[in-house]
């Protein structure tokens, strides 16, 4: 038997960074995001970040009081 | 508008988040705001507002930029009501293809050291006497850092950036966001953005974002 949880727990978690992503795109304007999204990934590195949690901490430090 | 958000960032989460017009309208002393468009119109829209509200609050105003676009900018300020060839005239606003107002070095020596102090200077004449303050707009820098000319844009804007607290300017710096790709811009972005006090995205939303209120950490 085949178990499809691991399959489907990451296509929720990659459906849930897009929609997040998809937000970010109508705030920021699609190229602005995605040109973010690269600068957070070149300067917050670090074992174990996950890509939710390293832009998290990008914005937070970018525009969050 | 209704916003879209969900998760941790939510709109209130986000620091001064307000319609972008009137930042441009009315920006602090001081304010270094880096405007990244998408659509061409939206450009000269922000320039047009920056430029005419300043002139009408009898700030000194300059213009860099291309031909096409001071054009653009000079009919939306006459479509105002101001009379843009006095305004000119007079020295109230100035509308130039390059940064040193005397025409003197293009391209590289534009971003220099030298070339920015003569810029300022001139730039700043008759301030306090006649003009409270200046406005500065400009999208010149941002072909250095478009073709990848990062140390050329971004030594510009940091000279910038350090004087905002020592001048009574705001500037209002136009990037083309159709030229930034990830591949070749994201790593340099960070800098860009480190060097401006708010942002105005191109986002559908239109809002205006302060950027690193709590300050910048290296």
């Amino acid at each position: 038997m085949i178990d499809v949880r691991e399959a489907l727990d990451e296509i929720q978690a990659r459906s849930a960074d897009e929609a997040y992503w998809r937000a970010l795109e109508r705030v920021l304007g699609t190229l602005t995001a995605r040109t973010l999204r690269g600068t957070f990934r070149a300067k917050i590195k670090g074992d174990g970040t996950s890509e939710r949690e390293r832009v998290a901490q990008g914005l937070t430090e970018l525009f969050a009081s | 508008m209704e916003p879209a958000w969900s998760g941790p960032h939510a709109p209130g989460h986000f620091s001064a988040l307000q319609g972008w017009q009137g930042l441009v309208r009315e920006p602090p002393v001081g304010a270094h705001i880096l405007h990244i468009y998408e659509d061409p119109d939206r450009e000269i829209e922000a320039a047009s507002l920056f430029v005419i509200e300043g002139a009408r609050r009898a700030e000194r105003v300059c213009c860099v930029g291309s031909t096409r676009e001071l054009a653009s900018i000079r009919r939306r300020v006459e479509e105002a009501g101001l009379d843009a060839d006095r305004l000119v005239r007079d020295g109230a606003l100035a509308l130039v293809r390059q940064l040193d107002l005397n025409g003197g070095p293009k391209d590289d020596d534009e971003t220099s050291r030298t070339a920015l102090d003569r810029f300022i200077h001139a730039m700043f004449r008759g301030v306090p006497e006649r003009y409270p303050s200046v406005r500065w707009w400009g999208n010149r820098v941002a072909r250095f850092f478009e073709n990848g000319r990062f140390d050329r844009a971004l030594a510009f804007e940091q000279l910038c950036h350090e004087r905002r607290e020592v001048l009574p300017w705001s500037l209002l710096c136009a990037y083309d966001g159709r030229k930034l790709s990830p591949e070749r811009h994201a790593a340099a972005f960070w800098d860009v953005l480190r060097n401006h006090s708010h942002l105005i995205p191109a986002g559908e939303l239109g809002v205006a974002l302060e950027l690193f209120p709590t300050g910048v950490h290296e």
